[in-house]
């Protein structure tokens, strides 16, 4: 290791002493100097055109998007009752509805099971189980969202169909379910990261107290990391809202609102599903069009939103931990 | 319980003394942990713990049960579909179902979308990392970068569609689905090769400074070799992401049915589609094979993974 070092670190110098002999005595000054070499420019070059495409995507997403206030109206897109193409209605409250929904039940199965398992692998567990149960939870975090979706599809669907004795099993309740195992992973190793944040010196201090390990847990290691926690939890969110082709196959699709609006056993359309069926049939540059862009506007800003939440609180923190 | 209640009633009114003259504090506050905790004590702190700890470990089990039935049923109902002929074979007059081609083109989907990406988002994490000095607008730019990297993959999909394949012009196709997938997977890749830049120690750096080396010099031969295993576990994420996405591609140029590759400019097919358009309309005699379709899928995108990990650990050892 140490040897291949040497090796490297001594090539360029000779070469730098044949390249630019009148700057080598600079070069020493580097450090403070800054000077621009076309290396430097090629860099800023390609930095450069990667925070366009970022600009050019958040551009071009809402120059089409928000063409759907003047042709729809911002009350009547947001919250209009019906999505109907054929009859120029473009409401998408029941996509609103049917994201909140899904997720909803996702975030309520997932958080408990999720945490627990992480407190479990970061506390508790030896190091052998640790080293068994860690690259679990990243394999099932790879698995992509169709084969979730295939599963959900022909697994999970028949099984709350037959459970519930409903004509179909392609409902809400199918559709947050899947997304609760897929956001699993995301929960556990975020909260994993945030509990072996807290400094071994506070539950020693508690021990030493005489408190059982479960106190220490409780008392102590949990409220510490609650703020990173509370990030893991935000975070899945995120990811729980933009999921698609899980909740495309398995949430049932249905433009309509649910009766009453919190029957988790009637098929709904999240928002990402109505874009992932419809774009294929809407015509650039009809309302339609505009208002797929719309919905990708309202994912855009619910993901920004909460992503930004999510990184804050994660470095509050770190923050926090890092003098300790 | 009769005894849990005895010595509760003196204990209420210590608390609301504690609460009324808060001079009282530090003695008091030991016995109150203590008598709070007998209070609470219906039954011992061990048991409690032994109770506790058992739930945390069998939702620890449940998940470690969630993979393991996920992989069997995968394993089981792909084992009944899966062929050499499923496998290596195009569709045509012997074969019913062949998807040579869709695995064909995944690879050259997610070699060409990394191919772009990398170059733009190394170059970009080295100037963000190395040579940008920190202020607000580098500041704004990694929060855009991070942001992005949460942007859900459909946002991405109707952003190619809309830009690369109806505004540039160049139609549903192959390059069109690279610079989608490119766009998704470049923040990643960004962010990524930042981390594994900063884990390199300031002592490196300042090392090569001090023999005489330029700044270019010194990160093109000490900070990225360095880098490397950080940067490459990054770039295998990618690929096993990009490897599995089906929402970002879905418009750009997608398709069923035809050859793996019929120019770039063309439409393509790829695994996950395959599997996707399979599942919703191809009739349910053909399951088994939708079955070995996805299991295909999962083991091409866990190898990916694996070998991530099996980086990083190495890298980590030798940094120990």
């Amino acid at each position: 290791m140490s040897q291949n070092q040497t090796e490297t670190i001594e090539e360029p110098t000779i070469e730098s002493l044949e390249e630019d002999k009148s700057t080598s005595e600079e070069s020493i000054l580097e450090i403070g100097k800054q000077k621009i070499s076309w290396q430097k420019i090629i860099l800023m070059l390609f930095a450069g055109i990667s925070v366009i495409v970022v600009i050019l995507i958040f551009i071009f997403i809402l120059v089409n998007g928000l063409k759907v206030i003047p042709e729809v109206g911002f009350i009547k897109f947001l919250f209009g009752t019906s999505w109907n193409p054929e009859a120029d209605q473009y409401g998408i409250l029941h996509g609103i509805i049917g994201t909140v929904m899904v997720v909803l039940i996702a975030m309520v199965v997932a958080v408990p099971i999720s945490i627990s398992c992480s407190i479990y692998m970061s506390e508790i567990a030896p190091q052998r189980i640790r080293k068994i149960l860690k690259p679990s939870v990243e394999m099932l975090a790879s698995i992509p969202s169709i084969v979730y979706g295939f599963f959900g599809l022909f697994i999970l669907v028949p099984a709350v169909k037959f459970i519930f004795g409903l004509p179909t099993g392609e409902n809400a309740l199918s559709g947050g379910l899947i997304l609760a195992i897929m956001v699993i992973p995301t929960i556990v190793s975020i909260t994993d990261d945030a509990i072996r944040a807290v400094p071994s010196s506070f539950r020693e201090a508690s021990l030493a107290l005489g408190a059982t390990k479960w106190q220490t847990i409780r008392k102590v290691v949990l409220p510490a990391a609650l703020s990173g926690i509370t990030a893991a939890v935000i975070l899945a969110f995120g990811r729980a809202i933009g999921e698609t082709m899980a909740v495309l196959m398995v949430a049932g699709g249905a433009s309509q609102i649910p009766k009453p609006f919190f029957n988790i056993l009637v098929p709904v359309d999240p928002l990402t599903a109505i874009i992932a069926r419809e774009l294929g049939e809407a015509a650039q540059g009809d309302t339609q069009f505009h208002a797929l862009f719309g919905i990708a506007i309202v994912l855009f800003l619910i993901t920004f939103v909460v992503n930004l939440t999510g990184d804050l609180v994660i470095k509050r923190f770190t923050k926090k931990f890092k003098g300790a | 319980m009769t005894d849990t209640l005895d010595e509760n009633s003196p204990q209420t009114n210590d608390e609301q003394k504690l609460e009324l003259g808060e001079q009282k504090t530090y003695s008091f506050k030991i016995l109150d942990f203590d008598a709070l905790d007998k209070r609470k004590r219906l039954v011992e702190p061990k048991k409690t713990q032994k109770i506790f700890f058992t739930m945390l470990a069998s939702s620890a089990v449940f998940i470690f049960l969630l993979l393991i039935t996920f992989v069997l049923i995968l394993l089981i109902n792909g084992s009944r579909g899966i062929s050499f002929k499923l496998i290596f074979m195009k569709p045509g007059p012997e074969v019913d179902y062949g998807i040579r081609p869709a695995i064909i083109g995944t690879i050259l989907l997610i070699i060409g979308a990394v191919g772009l990406a990398l170059p733009l988002g190394l170059a970009a994490a080295i100037y963000l990392n190395e040579y940008a000095k920190g202020g607000i607008l580098v500041n704004i730019i990694n929060q855009g970068i991070n942001n992005l990297a949460g942007v859900p993959s459909i946002v991405f999909g109707i952003f190619g569609y809309a830009f690369f394949v109806l505004a540039l012009g160049i139609g549903k196709s192959l390059v069109a689905a690279w610079l989608t997938l490119a766009c998704m997977i470049l923040p990643t890749i960004i962010r990524t090769s930042q981390e594994a830049l900063k884990t390199v120690p300031r002592d490196f750096r300042e090392g090569s400074l001090a023999l005489g080396a330029t700044k270019w010099q010194t990160i093109r031969h000490v900070v990225l070799p360095a880098a490397t295993p950080g940067i490459s576990t990054g770039v295998i994420l990618s690929l096993g992401r990009a490897a599995g996405e089906t929402a970002a591609i879905l418009f750009v140029g997608v398709a069923t049915g035809i050859p793996a590759f019929t120019g770039f400019l063309s439409r393509f097919p790829a695994i996950p589609f395959e599997l996707y358009s399979m599942a919703v309309s191809a009739p349910s005699s053909t399951r088994n094979i939708q079955w070995a379709i996805a299991l295909i899928l999962v083991v091409l995108v866990f190898g990916f993974n694996l070998s991530a990990i099996l980086i990083r650990n190495k890298a980590e050892k030798q940094r120990i």
